[in-house]
């Protein structure tokens, strides 16, 4: 986080306007999710103790995951490969050996491959590779930062989503026209496309297959057309079985605000050429005190409600930003920077989030640190 | 499951279907073929309308389709979506779920429908007999 982003940040009314408006949004959106299907508070419960277990020994689980994985490889005779990446450097290097150059990638939302930063990396290496999500596409061609976790363009009005999208040619007024260009723009890549790449949402352990909920369509296409799909799980998207990764997933889409999700893909070995790269980078041995956030199911809330969040969006923070982010990002990089005094442990963080995680606790004594460090 | 039961189950799942704003029609003959992507459910919940389908190349169709018209045969509507899940699981190794058509509400949260996959969902529920109707 640099000083002048926040300056930015602050003078830039859409942000504000953005969020502001998710926010509004978003709130009533889950109360009424909530009422409807209160099941959904009890299969948080669930999730959040299996979290807590499976980060307690990630040795066994991954172990465990990857075991499953193969298995279920073997059994399909297909060409399913599983990798294991203790940081980003390693997970790039072997996503690269598997895509390699000249080829044409389609991206499904995930901000795991932000955080180990594999798109530019692929671009590098002379490959074409394209975000698929309406979001994330006016994101990669404005050369930004998603700003929210699964609402990568809430900074952008209709009128400068326009203006952004005309970089390749798409016009429109409304937001129907533009949705209907990016869809025909979009078609046109995944018939093409020799590589798709996701993360996931949740990974069984039980099974080897790979939970992925949405809205749009993109990851459906995106893991299922092209003849090479590379799925990059972050370990502490693993559960132990199929039935608690549904349930993992409906909670998030639950508090996303959107249920239920209009599509859940569960990919497995088949029919496809399929590496699943398993990714530490710092989770494995996370401190004691902030291993509760491992239990998150990324579903944004926690920053659409955050009143610094509010202002400031995701320059507040590194790639994931907002109180979720910054927990986040000091188990990946094991850095604490200025930025934790900016949270005002207000603690709506803690009592919207459906795993309720304490991260007010986990920052102040991010600042303890921070002295002691500076000391 | 007594028949009784069954109805109070098709009446909540066609709730569900509806509170997603996806189309149903009810028939009492599911030879009919219309012209789109059609295909059968493994099984759905009625709690949520979410419904489980299952094929890897059913999956690449149902994900291009304009309209993927889906036909739930009454007995594979189960309580929830959990076992709804297990069903599906214990019939396909491949599985994927559908509850509406796609959508997407990232430029101004202005909701939009037919975004990268189907247009239209339509469902078309298997009834007893011809007239009646779940809800």
């Amino acid at each position: 986080m640099r000083e002048k982003d926040l300056y930015k940040a602050l003078n830039n009314e859409s942000i504000r306007a953005g969020i502001l408006r998710k926010w509004q949004n978003i709130s009533r959106a889950v109360e009424s999710v909530i009422k409807t299907y209160p099941f959904v508070l009890d299969y948080a419960k669930e999730v959040k103790i299996a979290k807590m277990e499976v980060s307690s020994n990630y040795e066994y689980w991954i172990d465990k995951a990857m075991r499953a994985f193969e298995n279920a490889a073997n059994r399909s005779k297909s060409k399913c490969y599983v990798h294991y990446a203790k940081n980003e450097k390693d997970a790039r290097k072997i996503i690269g050996e598997v895509v390699r150059s000249g080829k044409v990638i389609v991206k499904a939302k995930s901000m795991v491959s932000e955080e180990i930063g594999l798109k530019k990396f692929l671009h590098e290496l002379g490959n074409e590779v394209w975000e698929t999500d309406l979001g994330d596409f006016i994101v990669q061609l404005a050369n930004d930062r998603p700003m929210h976790l699964i609402a990568p363009a809430i900074h952008y009005s209709k009128k400068q989503a326009a203006r952004i999208l005309e970089k390749v040619g798409i016009r429109g007024e409304s937001v129907e026209d533009l949705a209907e260009g990016v869809r025909g723009f979009m078609r046109e890549k995944f018939l093409v496309a020799n590589v798709g790449i996701s993360g996931c949402n949740a990974f069984s352990a039980e099974t080897g297959r790979i939970f992925l909920v949405e809205n749009e369509g993109n990851i459906r296409i995106s893991t299922t057309l092209p003849e090479k799909y590379v799925a990059i799980v972050s370990i502490d998207k693993m559960l132990p079985s199929d039935e608690l990764c549904l349930k993992s997933v409906l909670v998030q889409s639950a508090f996303a605000g959107t249920f239920p999700p209009s599509y859940i893909n569960i990919n497995e070995p088949g029919s496809q050429e399929i590496h699943v790269v398993f990714l530490d980078n710092g989770r494995k041995d996370a401190p004691e005190f902030a291993r509760e956030q491992l239990a998150c199911i990324r579903c944004g809330r926690c920053q659409t409600e955050c009143p610094v969040f509010q202002m400031l969006g995701n320059y507040w923070g590194s790639i994931y930003g907002g109180p979720m982010g910054l927990v986040l990002s000091y188990i990946i990089t094991r850095n604490i920077g200025i930025e934790v005094f900016l949270c005002c442990l207000c603690g709506k963080c803690r009592e919207v989030c459906p795993m309720e995680i304490d991260m007010p606790s986990i920052i102040r004594e991010l600042r303890k640190r921070w002295f002691a460090e500076k000391r | 499951m007594t028949e009784a039961e069954l109805d109070d189950l098709l009446k909540i799942f066609v709730e569900s279907l509806k509170r997603n704003f996806v189309n149903v029609i009810f028939s009492s003959n599911l030879n009919a073929d219309p012209d789109s992507f059609v295909s059968e459910a493994l099984s759905a919940a009625a709690d949520t309308g979410i419904i489980f389908f299952g094929g890897f190349d059913e999956r690449k169709k149902a994900a291009l389709a304009e309209h993927h018209i889906a036909i739930v045969r009454r007995d594979v509507v189960c309580r929830d979506t959990v076992e709804a899940y297990k069903l599906a699981a214990s019939k396909s190794r491949f599985i994927f779920a559908s509850s509406s058509a796609s959508k997407t509400a990232d430029i101004e949260g202005k909701l939009i429908w037919g975004m990268h996959g189907p247009r239209k969902f339509t469902v078309i529920l298997e009834v007893e007999s011809e007239g009646e109707r779940p809800l």
